[in-house]
This record gives C-alpha cells, structure tokens and sequence, in this order.
C-alpha cells in the first residue's frame, strides 16, 4: 500500500511539492522572523550539503573541506555586496579597486561561486593525486591553507577580525529560490552522462578508464561543481549572519557539514534534507535542555552542556539506527521533486484515480487488493528502473 | 521492505519539516500576543498599557555560552546573572514586576547564536538579552537584536567599536579593550619603569587582536617601544616556540612581553616562555584573568600582570555581598570577573528601568531607559551611558603570586 502511495505522482507531488511550498509560504507570511531564520539556514545547509554530496557520495572524493570554500564564497560575495564606503571604514588598507567593486546580490553570488570554484581548480590538482584517507587528510591540510591566507591578508579580509555590516539579503524566498536551482543543476548533472561516469570511477577507476572515461578530468569536475555550490552556500550564510571571520569556516563547520552529509546519506542529493534537518532543528530544540528537562518521567537536571551530550547521542542513535544515512541511496526527494514522471503524472487521470483508490483503501480497508497489489508492484518495477 | 521503511521515514521528516513550520508557531504565537504585534514596533507599546496595571512580569533573556571556547567566561557570568534574577524576584522584582528568565546556550557558535537571539525575542518574548559570549557573535546576535529593537548587554565581549557595529541598542556591560590595554600600558611604562616589549598575540580572534593593538598603540604613544611581534593563530595552540625563538633572536631581550591570550592558552604560554629563560614580567588583559592559570602554572606566573573588571578582596558592601551570596549558591568563590559582570548586568536592568524607565518596560522603553543610565554602582565598578554605550569603568590590575591572584591597585582610565 505505501509503496503504491509513494509511487504515485500526485502523492510526491503534495508530499515534496505543495506542502513544504504551503509550510514555507506560511512560515515567510505568517509566523515570528525567528522561524523564517531557522528555516534559511535549513535551506543553506541543504545546499552545503548536497554539494559536498557531489564529491563524498558521486564522486568517491571523501572531502572535509567544504569550510574553506565556504569561506571563499562568503568573502568573496560580502566584498562584492557591501557598499564601498562601508568597505573603506571596516576593511583598513583595502585598495581602491576592491572598494569600488559592487554588485547586485544575484551576481555577487555566482561571482562568490566562481571563486569557490577556482580555488579547487588551484587545490584540485594536487589533492586529486591522493585518493582515499590520503585525499580526506590534504582537503584538511586545504582549509588550513584558505584560513591562514584569509586570516594574513588583512588589507583584503580584515584579517581574524572578520568584516560584519553586509545586508541581509539571504530572505527566505531568496533562499529558496537559489536552493531550488542548485538542487535542480546538481540533480541534472548526476543524472546526465556526467554522473553516470562518476558512479562508474567511484565503483573502479581502472574499469573505467579502460572505457575511455578520463577519470582526472570527471574528478576534477566534481570538485569544482563542488566547491562551487559550497562558495555559494557560503555567500548565502554571509548575508544572512551578517559577520564573518576566518575561524568561521574552519574544522567545526567543515565537520558540521560532513555530520549532515553522513546522516541524510552521502550518495544522494536528497540525503541532504534529512541530514540538514538532523543538525539544523535539533540544537534549536535542545537549546533550553541546559535548564533540565523531564523525558518519560524521568527528571533531567540542569546542566552545562546538556543540549551538546544530548545531540551526540541522537547522532549516534540515527547513525547506528540507517547505516548509510537516512536515505541511503534513495533519490526520492529530488526524483520527486523535477522527475518529469511527478509532473506529467498529475496530467494523467489515472494518478488521481490511483491516489483515491489507495487512499481509500487505506482508510476503509475496503480492499480490492488484487488490483491494487498488481499496481505497486508494476510501479516499484518503475521506481527501482529509474532509482538505477 | 527495505524501500518500505525508506519511504515511511522519508514521509515522516517531510512531515516533521511541514510541521516544524505549522506547529511551532501556535507555541510563538501564545507567546507574541502577550507583546502585542512582535513585528510592529509601534503596536509594542501600544499594548504595554495593559501590563503595568496586572503587576505583570518582564521577560529577560540571556544568551551564554555554557559550552565552547567561551564557556570559561560565560558559565560564571550566567552563574552571577542567575543569582542576580534569583535575588531581584525575591525581593519583589523590578518596579513591583517579577522577572521571567529565559536562558538558551549558545554553545560559542555564531549561527545558533543569531537563530537563538532571535527566538529569545520573537517567541519568548524578551525585552532585553545579556550574555552574548565573544564579540563576533556578539555583533552577529546584536545586529539581529537591533533590527529588533532589543537591547542587548554584552558581559564577556569587550570591543570596543561594538555600537559603532550593531547600533544604538547595543551595549557593554564591561569596559573596552582599548582602556584595559592602556591601563595596562601605562601600569609596565610608567609604574614598573619598564622601556620596551614583546607582543605576542592570538590571531584567531577579534577581542586578543584589538588587546595588543590598543597595548602597542599607547605603550608607543607614552615613549615605550615595541620591539617586536609574533602571533599564533589556532585557539587550541599549545606549542610557543615559534614566538620563544624569535625574542630570543632579538638583539636585546625585552623589558616586559605582553600576552593577548585566552584562559587556555594562559599556562602552556607562561610555562614556556619561563622554561626558555625569558623571566620578564608578562602583562595581558582580561582574558588571563583566572585563579586556574596560577594554580596550574604554579611559580612560571609569577610576575604576571593583568587587567580585570573586579577586585573581589575589596572590602565595598557591594562587593562582599555579591561574594557571600555567590558563594552560597554554587559553593565555591567566583573563578574571574565575568560573575561579576552577570551579576551587574541584571542589576543594570533594574536600575535603569527603575530609575529611568517611567514604567515603561516595553523593549523600546528599556532601551532607552539604559541610555539614559548614569552612575549605576555595580560590583564591577560605576557604569554610565552617558557617553556611549561603552562604559569607563576602573580597570583592576592583578598579579599571579605563588598559584594565587593578587590585586594590585585600580587605574581610572581617562579617554
């Protein structure tokens, strides 16, 4: 019966579509800003996350430096948005091109991903020599590079100082809307060729090759796609906090984002959700845990660090309970979301016929189950072939 | 099956996501009528007509860092601001009004400290925050508190420019670095006789950054010379030899060295530079201000010279009182200043509102009541608005003697 029901496009469609659509709609018009700003930074963590997805899960590159493109996105877009009189006061010694250089906040953007973008091209011809726990350990040694350049080029970056005064443009629909066309060029690109090459050097680089598939240049690739929603990601975070520093985009985040990727399951872009949901929600949750609490009846002293141990289990408990991560390697969100069969499927009669007779069925158990039975499994068939 | 559960869980964060967003607000929104429109300024004091006349309660919020590298800090000064709140209802809170305290931990995070300040005021209501930890997250939350219009009192961050930053609602509860370090300039130049120095300086953060540049600024204004500089830029460094090597290198060894550290790095740094032979008195700012670096360094803190907000040995009622009922609640003496300047900072609410406030506590009316606020007698000294939002307040200078704080005199800087 679920099966059926998650099969069918009208299901994804209000499931993926119209009721996140309808939640953030009434989160930007109706409720306090506070869950506008959780929500932002959900959406933010999706893109960081799906965009480390790319190389961790796609392309076999284990990074733990998505920080320090990060970083890059986030100077490089406050550089270009703040104004240059502001630049002048909160930057000392910046030279007169910089100041003078502005742009509109869109631009910006793609301007802070290219940058993102070529710096890995810069790290990404010796790092992608590594492979394994190898490559993992130099993208480390990567933002320990990006951190003491932005932390020693105080004419630049203000130095550990950090630069704050950028406006906030990162609103909710702003948000969503580069969020929505990041997912969808990622989501494109791991369906087309492309991503069909990176699974196959992910299985065996050697095998591969041997196919004519030059490995360096699809690795090379996927980092720099990588990087280059990462610097946006970045971009967007700047403009939503407001400051920025150095020590911003160093281990800590890098980790936070590697926490997200592993939860949601790092070979799926729509891993992401679930993983930036997990790390996202949960410290605004926990976040009145230090005052104690009561759970089942038991009572939980107040306690200096409580919401922190208690977020590491919950880590640990999702971990052990979906190996692979929550979705491991279900494309559901994302197929749902841009598969042609959600949309042309709510063109078909059928669909809505479907959904009623499931939902029926499961309401009244008013069973026609033969039918029905023949249905889920043509249409799990249909899944599993796109899944593949 | 495997696909069943996939699904079933996939549904159940979906859920859970368009929930997030539909039940949370039913909790906000019991909440925001209580202020009338959240998001009209105007609509805020129009409803505030209501509440003095029920006795009513006013909600404060407090934003610290019970965890991170700012815990060291923030735990005593949201020990001190507890005890302060706890004090202040019992004795009939503030102009007849009980406070309802409301505390998240922002765990030294930027991004949960801008989310949290916002769901201190937008959900829980409060009309002014304290806490805030260091001063890149001070000025991340303040700016979202100032778009607000809620003050804020920051207690650990000690910039200097933070008003400049944020905006007309932000204030500090502490002094700047820029009259600590030149308290403690002047203190090595002038009272030890002491001609040049060494800085060694913590690049990882904005507060030790702008500690040695007003300690270079003004040791050079009064005649010294700062005869060299190194940095370290990892706040979990512990090796400092790079920076032992390159005074050694140096012509002449300097007469003093001026640390801007934090508490963690206090006893590995004094540690090292004793072992390596250079025995110079050390001069830093608040950020060495703990009884734990002497009793870990042991003898290698000896001639140790810092800047602290408080002297708890003075024999001022004010000072005694906030120790013995500090003492009593968490069984131990305070571990530095910031206790103190937890505890002022709720008191600095009080005071202002009652003296300035009109019984106006709405988030605008206390704003402005702390504007307004002069000669406020704290434990860590007075503190007035009256010239911006950074008091100038008397700078304590201490001493590390055989494992133990010893405070020296107190500087009245004038600026």
């Amino acid at each position: 019966m679920a099966k059926a029901l998650f099969a069918n496009p009208l299901f994804k469609f209000l499931a993926v579509v119209a009721a996140p659509v309808a939640a953030l709609l009434y989160i930007y018009i109706g409720v306090a800003e506070y869950y506008q700003i959780v929500v932002v930074m959900f959406m933010i963590n999706v893109i960081l996350t799906a965009s480390l997805n790319i190389t961790n899960g796609f392309a076999g590159i284990f990074s733990m430096g998505q920080a320090g493109f990060m970083g890059i996105g986030a100077y490089a877009g406050s550089l270009l948005t703040m104004t240059a009189e502001l630049k002048f006061s909160r930057i000392p010694g910046i030279p007169a091109w910089l100041a003078e250089a502005h742009l509109p906040f869109i631009p910006a953007l793609v301007a802070a991903g290219l940058a993102g973008a070529a710096v890995a091209v810069v790290f990404g011809f010796p790092v992608l020599r590594a492979k394994g726990h190898y490559l993992a350990v130099m993208t480390l040694g990567m933002i320990i590079i990006i951190k003491a350049v932005l932390d020693n080029n105080a004419h630049l970056t203000n130095g550990a100082k950090g630069i704050s005064g950028m406006e906030r443009f990162s609103t909710l629909p702003m948000v969503f809307a580069v969020m929505i066309v990041s997912l969808f060029v990622l989501h494109r690109m791991t369906k087309s060729a492309f991503g069909r090459s990176m699974a196959a050097i992910r299985s065996d680089a050697d095998a591969a090759a041997s196919l004519g598939i030059n490995a360096t240049k699809y690795r090379m690739t996927a980092f720099v796609v990588s990087a280059f929603f990462g610097a946006v990601g970045g971009s967007l975070w700047a403009h939503l906090q407001q400051t920025i520093a150095p020590s911003l985009f160093y281990f800590k985040e890098s980790f936070s984002i590697l926490e997200m990727s592993v939860l949601g399951g790092m070979g799926t872009l729509s891993g992401a959700f679930p993983g930036a949901a997990i790390v996202t929600f949960l410290p605004q949750f926990l976040a009145n845990a230090e005052n104690g609490f009561r759970v089942f009846g038991f009572t939980v002293p107040a306690l200096n660090g409580l919401s922190n141990i208690v977020m590491s289990v919950i880590f640990i408990l999702v971990i052990i309970r979906w190996r692979g991560g929550v979705m491991r390697s279900s494309e559901y969100i994302v197929d749902a979301m841009f598969g042609r069969d959600t949309w042309a499927g709510l063109l078909r009669k059928e669909t809505y016929v479907d959904f009623w007779n499931i939902l029926r069925e499961g309401l009244f158990k008013n069973n026609n189950p033969h039918r029905l039975e023949e249905k889920s499994k043509q249409e799990e068939k249909d899944h599993e072939k796109e899944n593949r | 099956m495997k696909k069943k559960i996939v699904s079933t869980i996939m549904a159940a964060l979906l859920a859970a996501l368009a929930l997030a967003g539909c039940s949370s607000p039913s909790g906000g929104a019991g909440t925001a009528t209580g202020n009338g429109s959240a998001e009209a300024p105007a609509g805020g004091s129009s409803s505030e007509a209501a509440t003095p006349a029920d006795g009513g309660t006013i909600i404060v919020g407090g934003l610290w860092q019970t965890t991170g590298f700012m815990a060291d800090y923030e735990i005593p000064g949201s020990e001190g601001f507890q005890l302060a709140v706890d004090e202040i209802n019992a004795a009939g809170g503030i102009d007849g009004k009980q406070i309802e305290y409301v505390f998240y931990n922002g765990q030294s995070e930027l991004d949960l400290n801008s989310s949290l300040i916002a769901k201190l005021i937008d959900v829980d209501g409060a009309k002014v925050v304290a806490g805030l930890g260091d001063p890149n997250s001070a000025i991340a939350s303040g700016t979202v508190a100032q778009s607000k219009g809620v003050a804020t009192l920051a207690t650990s961050s000690t910039l200097p420019y933070t008003q400049e930053r944020v905006g007309d609602t932000a204030f500090l509860v502490p002094f700047g670095d820029n009259i600590q370090a030149y308290a403690a300039a002047e203190y090595a130049y002038k009272d030890l006789g002491l001609h040049t120095a060494y800085v060694v300086t913590d690049s990882t953060d904005e507060y030790t950054l702008s500690l040695s540049k007003f300690f270079s600024e003004h040791f050079t204004n009064l005649g010294g010379e700062i005869i060299g500089e190194a940095t370290y830029d990892d706040n979990g460094y512990t090796d400092f030899s790079p920076a032992i090597q390159k005074v050694k290198a140096l012509d002449a060894e300097p007469d003093a060295l001026f640390f801007a550290s934090f508490t963690e790095q206090g006893p590995p740094i004094l540690k090292q530079f004793r072992d390596a032979g250079l025995g110079q008195p050390v001069f830093s700012g608040d950020g060495l201000d703990s009884v734990e670096i002497a009793e870990i360094a042991g003898e290698a803190a000896n001639n140790t010279y810092f800047t602290t907000h408080v002297d708890y040995t003075e024999s001022n009622s004010k000072v005694t009182d906030f120790l013995a009922a500090y003492t009593e609640k968490y069984g131990a003496e305070p571990a530095n200043a910031f206790a103190a300047l937890g505890y002022d900072a709720a008191y600095l609410i009080k005071y202002a509102i009652e003296t300035n406030g009109n019984g106006d506590t709405s988030a605008e009316g206390i704003k402005n009541a702390l504007d307004k606020v002069t000669d406020f007698e704290g434990v860590t000294g007075t503190i007035s608005y009256a010239n911006g939002h950074v008091p100038n307040k008397t700078v304590y200078i201490c001493e590390f003697k055989d494992g133990t704080k010893v405070n020296l005199l107190s500087v009245v800087p004038e600026v």
